[in-house]
C-alpha cells in the first residue's frame, strides 16, 4: 500500500473508532500500530514506534511542568480563589447578561501571560470557571465552551510555546513573534466577549440565565478587594517572577503551585487529607492528558514514516499559483490537519514545507506566524481530535458533561477564531510594530 | 532501474543547514553517481522536523528501522557516542570545521573502537558532520576582560557549560530556544553560542556584546544508516552513499563557516559590538580550565576505547595542520 | 487477582503523586538557589524530563481502572442503554485493544530497560550532571503492564456485573 492510501484508511478507521467510544488515546495508538505494521510489513518496527513515542514524546521540560500547572489550578480551587473571583465578577457585571463569561475570558487572557501552553489554561479554568459558571445558572455546555474558547488565548498571548516553535523554524526573532501575538490576542479576546454577550442575549436557551444570588448582590468595595487580594497576590508573584527575571514561564508552574499552596494553607482551607487528594487528582488528570498527547504523536510519527508530509510538499510545490491561492491552501490544510493532529505537529510538518514557497512572494514571516498559530489553534476546538476539548473532558469533575457537549459548546468559539484569523489576514498591521 | 526506498530522518526542519545541504548536496550527489550506470534509483522520503522523531530521537529511529538514514546528533548521546565528543573536550584548538570533521573521520578509520560504537547501536557510520563553527559568549553588559565575567550567569548547553568555569562564571543549563528570553528577562547575563545561532535567534538583541573568545568549532553530528538496511543494499548503492557522504561533510563545513562570517557582519550591522579577546587572555582562560580533555579520555577508556590514544592522535593531527593550539590537552 | 489490581494501582499512583510534589520542590529550590546564591542546581532539566514520563505511566493504570481516560461517550453510552448486548461486546473489544496496546508498549520498553541497565545509559552531561535512565523506563514498563492488566480487570468486572456499564459509563473498582 502507498503512504497516501495508508493515511486515508487510517484516518477513517480512527475517526470511526473515536466516535464509537474507544478511548481516544487507544484508538490513535492502535491505528498507528497497525498502519506501520502494514506499511513496513514488520511488527517489530510497529512496536518500536509505540515504544519511542511512549518514552520520548513528553520527556521534555515544558511537558514536565504540566502537572504543576494543573496542581496550581487545584490549589487555587481549594483555596476558593475561583469562587471569590467569580463572586466579585458577578457583583461587578451583574447588570450584564454574560458577565461571568466575559470575566472568564478576561481571567484567561491574564493567565495567558503566565502560561506557554493552552492545555495548562484549559486544565486550570475547567476546575475554576466551569463549576462557578454552572453554579450561577449557565448551562454546562456554554460554560465548557467559554473555557475551551478562551484557553486558546494561552498560545497567542506571550509567552507561547507555539510561537517559539514557529520562530525557530522560520528563523525570526522570538521576541518579535511575542510582541506580534499581543494585539491579535486582545482582538480575539474581544471577539469572544462580544460572542458571549450576543449569545446570552439572543440564545439564552443555549447559555442559561444567570441567577442573582441574593446574599452576594450587595458586595461592597471593601469586601470585593478582600476577596480579590489573594488572587492578585498570586498573579503578581507569578507575573512579577517571569518578567522580573526570577524564573522562566516554564518554571512558573512550580512557583505558582507553591504560592497557591501557601495561600490555601494560610486560608486554612487545606488539611493533610485534602492536600493528598489534590496531588492525586493532579496526577490522574495529567496522566490522561499526556497519554493522549503521546498517542497523538504516535499517529503523526506514523504519517511521517509513511511519507505523507513529503508527498504533500511535492504536491504543493508542483502547483503554480498566486499568493492568495497558496495562502488559502495553507490555511485550509492547517484547519484540516487541526482536526486530526496536535498543534505542534502541524507547525512542524506544514511550516517548513510552505516557507520556501512563501519566500517567492516576499511574505512577512511574523505576520505569517500569527496566522499559522491562529489557524492551528482552531483545530484545538474541532472534532474528532480537539486537544483543548479533551483536556477539559479529562479535567472535569462533573463526568455527566459529555465530549459532544464540549465540542458543541466550543463550536461558536471556533467560528469566532475564524473571524479573528480573517481580521489578522486583512489587517496585517495588527502583528507589526 | 531498480528503485530503492530510503526514509531519511532529522529532528530538525529544513531550515537547519545540515538538512538543507542533505537535500541540496548529498541527495543530488548520490543520485548523480547512481545515474552513471542507471542500475539503481533512490526514492527519497524526507522525514525532517519532528515528523518522525524530534532532535535526540534520530539515533533510535535509525536503530529500530523507523528511518533508514539520517543525521544523528552525537553530542546528545554521551552515554552511547561519548568518543565523538572529542572536539567539545578540546577547546582553544581549532576553528576549522573541515579539518575537525576530516580528522574525526580519519580517527574513525584508524580506531576500530570508534566504529564499534555504531554497530553497538545498530548503525553503519558514513561521516561525521559539523555546523558549530566557533563557540563565543554573548553578554548583555560590557566586556572589559575575563574578570568582567566573574559571578555572571551564562546560559549554555552540554559540555560548553564548563568553558566558563575558569573565569568564575556559572553556566546555567538551558536550550538555544530559551536563551533570548532568559537574557531579556534577566535570568541570565549572557549565553554561550555560535555566530549563526546567535544571529538566527536574534540573541544579539538581548545580549549585544559579542565576545569573541574563540573556544573553537566542534563536530556534533554524524550521518549514519540502519545496519540491517545497509547490509541489504546493493554494493553500487553503498558506494554512492559512502562517497557522497564526503561531499556532504565538506559542503556543510564550508557552508557553516561562511554563514558564520556573514552572521557576524549582519549582527554588527544590526548594532552588536564585537570584542576580540586578546591572545594573552585566551591563554589565561585556557589554562584556567580543568583538564576536561583528560576527563573525557578517562571516561572513554572506561567504555573500553583507547581514549588517551585518540586524544593524542587528534591533537597531533591539529599540530600537523598548523593550528594555533593554546593548550596542548594531550601533553598533560 | 482482580482484587489485587486496585491496591497495586493505588500504590503506583501514590508513587507518581509523590514525584509531582518532589518536582515542585526541586524547581522551587532551583529558583531560590539560583537567585539568592547564584548556584543553580545541576540536572533539574534532566530530572524533570525523566520524572514526567514516570509520573504519567505510574498514574495510567489507576486512570484506566476508574474510567478517567478520555473517550467520546455519546454513542457509546447510548448503545449501552439501548442495545446492552452490543454495548458489552463493544466494551469488551475496546478494552481488549487497550490491553494489547499497553502490552505492546510494555514489551517494547522492556527491551529498552534491559539495554539501559546493561549499558549504563544515562541522560545529562558528564562532568556536570548525569542520571541513569533505567528508573524511568522501569516505571514505564511496570505502568504499562499494570495498565494492560487494568483493562483486563475492567472487562472482567463488567462481565460479572453488567449494571456497571449501563447508565453510568464510569466504573469504579469498588
Ligand atoms: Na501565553
Ligand atoms: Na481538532
Amino acid at each position: 500500500m502507498t503512504g497516501i492510501e495508508i493515511g486515508i484508511i487510517s484516518l477513517v478507521v480512527m475517526v470511526v473508532l473515536i466516535y464509537l467510544g474507544m478511548h481516544v488515546a487507544i484508538s490513535l495508538a492502535a491505528v498507528s500500530f497497525v498502519a506501520i505494521w502494514v506499511f513496513k510489513g514488520n511488527a517489530t518496527i510497529a512496536i518500536s514506534l509505540l515504544t519511542i513515542a511512549a518514552k520520548d514524546t513528553v520527556a521534555s521540560y515544558s511537558f514536565g511542568v504540566v502537572p504543576l500547572f494543573v496542581l496550581m489550578g487545584l490549589f487555587v480551587t481549594k483555596a476558593n480563589l475561583g469562587r471569590d473571583i467569580y463572586a466579585v465578577a458577578n457583583a461587578a457585571f451583574r447588570r450584564l447578561d454574560g458577565g461571568l463569561g466575559v470575566a472568564t475570558v478576561a481571567a484567561n487572557a491574564i493567565f495567558a501571560a503566565i502560561t506557554g501552553i493552552s492545555i495548562a489554561s484549559a486544565a486550570i479554568f475547567t476546575r475554576i470557571a466551569v463549576p462557578e459558571m454552572v453554579r450561577y445558572g449557565h448551562t454546562p455546555r456554554f460554560a465548557v465552551g467559554v473555557v475551551a474558547g478562551s484557553s486558546v488565548l494561552g498560545m497567542l498571548i506571550p509567552p507561547s510555546v507555539l510561537l517559539i516553535i514557529y520562530a525557530l523554524i522560520a528563523e525570526v526573532s522570538i521576541a518579535h513573534m511575542f510582541t506580534a501575538g499581543i494585539l491579535p490576542g486582545i482582538v480575539l479576546a474581544f471577539l469572544f466577549c462580544m460572542l458571549i454577550l450576543m449569545m446570552c442575549r439572543f440564545a439564552p436557551g443555549f447559555t442559561g440565565r444567570v441567577e442573582r444570588l441574593v446574599d452576594e448582590e450587595r458586595l461592597g468595595l471593601f469586601n470585593g478587594v478582600k476577596l480579590l487580594a489573594p488572587s492578585v497576590l498570586l498573579i503578581a508573584v507569578v507575573l512579577g517572577g517571569i518578567y522580573g527575571g526570577v524564573f522562566t514561564p516554564t518554571e512558573a508552574g512550580a512557583a505558582g503551585a507553591f504560592c497557591a499552596m501557601v495561600i490555601a494553607l494560610a486560608k486554612r482551607s487545606l488539611d493533610l487529607r485534602g492536600f493528598w487528594n489534590i496531588l492525586t487528582d493532579a496526577g490522574q488528570t495529567t496522566a490522561s492528558i499526556l497519554f493522549l498527547i503521546i498517542a497523538a504523536s504516535m499517529y503523526s510519527r506514523m504519517l511521517g514514516v509513511s511519507g505523507i508530509p513529503s508527498q504533500l510538499s511535492s504536491f504543493v510545490g508542483s502547483l503554480d499559483a498566486g499568493f492568495a491561492f497558496i495562502l488559502l491552501i495553507y490555511i485550509l490544510l492547517m484547519i484540516f490537519l487541526g482536526t486530526i493532529l496536535d498543534s505542534t505537529s502541524i507547525i512542524l510538518v506544514l511550516v517548513p514545507l510552505f516557507l520556501p514557497i512563501f519566500a517567492d512572494y516576499d511574505v512577512n514571516l511574523i505576520w505569517l506566524g500569527i496566522i499559522t498559530v491562529l489557524g492551528v489553534e482552531i483545530g484545538l476546538l474541532t472534532p474528532p481530535l480537539g486537544i483543548a476539548c479533551f483536556v477539559i473532558k479529562g479535567s472535569l469533575e462533573d463526568k455527566s458533561i459529555s465530549l459532544a457537549d464540549i465540542f458543541i459548546g466550543a463550536f461558536p468559539f471556533a467560528l469566532a477564531m475564524v473571524l479573528g484569523l480573517l481580521i489578522v489576514i486583512f489587517f496585517p498591521w495588527l502583528t507589526l510594530h | 532501474a531498480e528503485t530503492v526506498n530510503l526514509t531519511t530522518v532529522s529532528g530538525y526542519a529544513k531550515t537547519a543547514a545540515w538538512v538543507q545541504i542533505f537535500e541540496d548536496v548529498y541527495v543530488p550527489a548520490v543520485n548523480a553517481k547512481l545515474a552513471e550506470t542507471g542500475n539503481y534509483e533512490i526514492n527519497w522520503n524526507y522525514g525532517w522536523g519532528g515528523s518522525i522523531v524530534g532532535p535526540k530521537g534520530e539515533l533510535e529511529a535509525i536503530e529500530v528501522g523507523l528511518a533508514d538514514i539520517g543525521v544523528v546528533q552525537t553530542v546528545f548521546h554521551p552515554d552511547k557516542l561519548r568518543v565523538y565528543d572529542i572536539a567539545f573536550a578540546t577547546p582553544f584548538v581549532t576553528t576549522d570545521l573541515d579539518l575537525v570533521t576530516r580528522t574525526v573521520n580519519d580517527l574513525t578509520a584508524e580506531f576500530p573502537a570508534m566504529q564499534q560504537v555504531w554497530s553497538d547501536n545498530g548503525m553503519h557510520f558514513l561521516t561525521t558532520l559539523a555546523a558549530v563553527d566557533n563557540y563565543q559568549i554573548l553578554l548583555n553588559g560590557e566586556y572589559t576582560g575575563p574578570e568582567s565575567l566573574n559571578g555572571l550567569k551564562l546560559g549554555g548547553a552540554g559540555m560548553n557549560l564548563r568553558y566558563v568555569e575558569g573565569v568564575g562564571a556559572t553556566g546555567v543549563s538551558s536550550t538555544l530556544a530559551d536563551f533570548y528570553n532568559g537574557v531579556a528577562s534577566g535570568l541570565f547575563d549572557g549565553a554561550i553560542a555560535w555566530a549563526t545561532a546567535a544571529e538566527a535567534f536574534k540573541l544579539y538583541e538581548a545580549a549585544p556584546t559579542y565576545v569573541k573568545v574563540d573556544f573553537g568549532g566542534v563536530n556534533s553530528m554524524a550521518l549514519s544508516v540502519n545496519e540491517g538496511i545497509w547490509e541489504g543494499l546493493p554494493e553500487e548503492v553503498q558506494i554512492a552513499l559512502n562517497e557522497s557522504a564526503e561531499t556532504y561533510r565538506e559542503a556543510l563545513a564550508k557552508f557553516s563557516m561562511e554563514e558564520a562570517a556573514q552572521a557576524i557582519d549582519d549582527m554588527v550591522a544590526a548594532g552588536a559590538t564585537v570584542v576580540q579577546v586578546s591572545q594573552e587572555d585566551r591563554k589565561i582562560w585556557a589554562d584556567g580550565l580543568a583538564n576536561i580533555a583528560q576527563e573525557w579520555a578517562t571516561e572513554v577508556e572506561a567504555t573500553g576505547a583507547p581514549g588517551g590514544d585518540i586524544l593524542d592522535a587528534y591533537i597531533a593531527a591539529m599540530k600537523a595542520a598548523d593550528q594555533t593550539i593554546l593548550r596542548d590537552w594531550s601533553a598533560e | 487477582m482482580p482484587n489485587l489490581i486496585t491496591p497495586a494501582n493505588r500504590f503506583l499512583a501514590s508513587v507518581g503523586t509523590v514525584l509531582i510534589l518532589l518536582q515542585m520542590l526541586l524547581i522551587c529550590s532551583d529558583i531560590a538557589r539560583r537567585s539568592l546564591l547564584s548556584q543553580p542546581i545541576p540536572g533539574v532539566f534532566e530530572v524533570i524530563e525523566l520524572t514526567i514520563v514516570a509520573i504519567v505511566f505510574l498514574q495510567i493504570p489507576r486512570a484506566i481502572e476508574t474510567g478517567s481516560f478520555i473517550r467520546s461517550d455519546g454513542l457509546f453510552s447510548f448503545t449501552q442503554r439501548r442495545y446492552p448486548r452490543l454495548g458489552r461486546t463493544m466494551d469488551f473489544a475496546f478494552n481488549t485493544v487497550g490491553a494489547l496496546v499497553m502490552a505492546a508498549i510494555a514489551y517494547g520498553v522492556y527491551f529498552k530497560l534491559v539495554q539501559a541497565i546493561e549499558r549504563n545509559l544515562f541522560t545529562g552531561n558528564p562532568g556536570i550532571f548525569t542520571a541513569p535512565i533505567w528508573p524511568a523506563l522501569l516505571c514505564v514498563v511496570v505502568g504499562a503492564v499494570m495498565a494492560s492488566l487494568s483493562y483486563v480487570t475492567v472487562t472482567y468486572r463488567h462481565l460479572k456485573n453488567p449494571s456497571l456499564l449501563t447508565g453510568e459509563v464510569r466504573c469504579d473498582g469498588h
